[in-house]
């Protein structure tokens, strides 16, 4: 009876946890990059649709690991409202290459963001971008296109983390379809039988 | 009919008291092949260290039918060729594929890419070229039947058998920590629980590396000594221990560690141990007629008894006229060992973050104390044996840390880079740090006969390990 009330708890402390352990995943890129731009006493606007709601920006910068001198603005606006849905200001030096990431409000998908970046004068840090890419609709001194490298990212809950890892996985690496969610919930059971076992002494 | 209670059956009680291993032990092996699946199969090839120069000696073995030699063998077409392809660098510069439109493993390119698979004219070397070569003969063996299928059926077959590794490390910790403590199961399946368990230790037995074989090996040479300690050194156990020994030296150089061990094995225990000389001149001869040939080509080639791969040379070394110890205070070689100790589940990413290091240290040095506390109450009890035996172990992984550091050292003068610092390295003596863990936390915490600490290690490693899985691993390699 013992084990039983004590596997029912933890079944259920699984399941609880498993779905409000949240955990941080990207869930939009844009990594090609071929160029940097000056972001002493720049402005540089970038559209920025999204398909998925996120909660924190990762952007990256070249710091050349030198203080900042000055400081470097970030916003998320809304072209259609005007709204600016994320404010933010990077004042301290970074590692050079690094990401830059800060979290947000959760701010809900649309097709009509999008993303101001703006040096202070004396700023020595450079955004790297892609010349290639779309997005760029505007900086100071006229307009041209291109996409910067950043990082969208959202919480979710680690067991639909994991059951789409394992779908990925089932149609990538080594191609063993059901093998891999069946894991994973093996896994949780394995562990949860394990720890109603421990805490039972009779069994040593 | 009636049926037994599956506890009761699979209890050593409930099998007339012959069986060796209770139920939990059974538990935490089933536990630790559902967990090896888990690490084999969702951490994409390449992603161990240097996986694809490991899986390259082996392929060079069964396409060229002789040794690699360092410096001049280069990576096959079939490796260069995936690793484009299974984003071996885009992992560790943070791009994973899913952001860039998913991911693209295509088995017909690196298929073709068979087709001029040869180990010449390119600069891509083959950095692991000098290690000896037993575990790449016994990875080209079992891979042989499927040289022709895919590259990906080839690297699960090697991630399987390390895996089965990993098992039979798991049933030697315990045999071997049940020979000393055979009053209590606890220390014995503390130790097997700590490894079991343990996500980085779960990682590196899943991966193409000859580490999986040197853990094996040192599991083996640990438990035969232990056996030769207690019983005596036999004729049999003088043979067994010189083959280990001469085996683990063909699988890597690392191994020599063994010997100062068993050196210091016959100082301790000479009673049991040294009654004839000739099994002890046995033990010592036995590895140097075994490794004797690996060892002349070295000679020849290197000019050196183990050559070492230099990666890189800074012009401005700042550790040119360092001491040992400044290296050691200094650099981050204390870091680097602690956080590859726990985690390192890619080729350079991910880890854990800084607070799970802060706290596995803390643990880590409690347990230290209460093992200072347990060495003086076995003083105190005259328990020697246990006291001898425990300093031996203690000494073991004392003199890897050192090795490792001296080695990294010796490296950093001449090329400015921290390298060669692998915590990973000690997983050799895992079922060791099981056992210390367990012995210096229930000295503290003596509730329950030890049962409280064993169920803390338990959970604890749980905890660590669904850490591990859950907010690293799959949110790292399919985000």
């Amino acid at each position: 009876m013992k084990k039983i009330i004590i596997f029912t708890l933890i079944l259920l402390s699984l399941v609880i946890l498993g779905r409000t352990l949240k955990v941080n995943v990207p869930v939009q890129v844009s990594y090609l990059s071929n160029n940097l731009l000056s972001l002493n006493d720049k402005e540089y606007k970038f559209a920025l649709p999204t398909k998925k709601a996120f909660n924190s920006i990762s952007l990256r910068l070249l710091s050349y690991n030198k203080p900042l001198n000055g400081t470097i603005d970030i916003k998320v606006i809304n072209s259609k409202t005007g709204k600016i849905l994320v404010r933010h200001s990077l004042k301290t030096a970074i590692s050079h290459g690094d990401f830059y990431n800060f979290n947000t409000l959760r701010v809900k998908p649309s097709k009509n963001y999008y993303l101001v970046i703006k040096g202070s004068p004396g700023v020595t840090y450079n955004i790297v971008y892609n010349s290639l890419g779309t997005d760029l609709l505007a900086m100071s001194n006229g307009v041209m296109t291109g996409s910067p490298v950043y990082k969208l990212s959202d919480e979710i809950s680690i067991l639909k983390a994991a059951f789409t890892a394992s779908e990925r996985a089932a149609n990538d690496w080594f191609r063993l379809g059901k093998l891999y969610p069946l894991a994973i919930i093996v896994y949780l059971l394995g562990a949860l039988l394990l720890v109603t076992f421990v805490l039972d002494r009779r069994i040593i | 009919m009636k049926f037994a209670p599956l506890t009761l059956i699979l209890s050593p009680e409930g099998r007339g008291g012959k069986s060796r291993f209770p139920l939990i032990f059974w538990l935490l092996i089933a536990f630790f092949l559902v967990r090896s699946f888990i690490y084999a199969s969702f951490v994409p090839i390449w992603q161990g260290p240097d996986e694809p120069h490991h899986y390259d000696y082996i392929h060079y073995l069964q396409t060229e039918k002789s040794l690699p030699t360092l410096g001049k063998t280069t990576l096959c077409g079939k490796v260069r060729g995936s690793l484009e392809s299974f984003y071996f660098n885009s992992y560790a510069t943070g791009k994973t594929p899913y952001g860039q439109g998913g991911i693209n493993t295509n088995e017909p390119l690196v298929k073709e890419s068979q087709k001029k698979d040869h180990h010449r004219k390119d600069l891509l070397q083959n950095q692991i070229a000098q290690h000896p070569p037993l575990y790449y003969m016994i990875g080209a063996v079992i891979t042989w039947p499927f040289k022709d299928a895919s590259l990906l059926t080839s690297i699960f077959i090697l991630r399987t058998f390390s895996a089965f590794l990993g098992l039979g490390v798991l049933i030697l910790i315990y045999l071997t920590v049940r020979l000393i403590y055979n009053k209590s199961q606890l220390p014995a399946l503390a130790s097997v629980a700590f490894a079991a368990l343990n996500p980085m230790f779960a990682h590196v037995m899943t991966l193409v590396n000859n580490d999986a074989l040197i853990n094996f090996l040192f599991a083996l040479f640990l438990y035969l000594l232990t056996l030769s300690i207690k019983d005596g050194l036999s004729l049999k156990r003088a043979i067994a221990l010189g083959t280990v020994i001469g085996l683990g030296l063909l699988t890597k150089f690392f191994f020599v560690a063994s010997i100062p061990i068993l050196f210091l094995a016959l100082v301790f225990f000479r009673k049991e141990m040294l009654p004839n000389i000739k099994m002890v001149s046995i033990t010592f001869i036995l590895p140097i007629v075994i490794t004797s040939p690996v060892l002349i080509r070295n000679v020849i080639l290197y000019k050196t008894l183990q050559p070492v791969y230099k990666f890189k040379f800074l012009q401005d070394n700042p550790f040119k006229d360092m001491s040992f110890v400044n290296y050691l205070l200094a650099s981050s070689f204390v870091r680097k060992l602690r956080i590859s100790f726990w985690s390192n589940f890619g080729w350079v990413k991910p880890r854990f973050t800084d607070p799970y290091y802060d706290l596995l240290l803390i643990l880590a040095m409690v347990a230290f104390v209460g093992l200072v506390i347990y060495g003086f109450k076995k003083a105190y009890q005259g328990d020697f044996f246990k006291l001898k035996y425990v300093t031996l172990l203690f000494i073991a992984p004392l003199f890897l840390i050192s090795a490792i550091a001296y080695n990294s050292y010796k490296s950093a003068v001449i090329t400015g880079v921290v390298e060669g610092v692998q915590g990973r390295y000690l997983f050799s003596l895992i079922g060791v740090i099981g056992l210390f863990l367990y012995l210096g936390l229930k000295t503290l915490i003596p509730f329950k006969q030890g049962y409280a600490v064993f169920v803390l290690i338990v959970i604890g490693m749980l905890a660590l390990d669904a850490s591990a899985i859950f907010y690293y691993i799959l949110p790292y390699f399919y985000f």
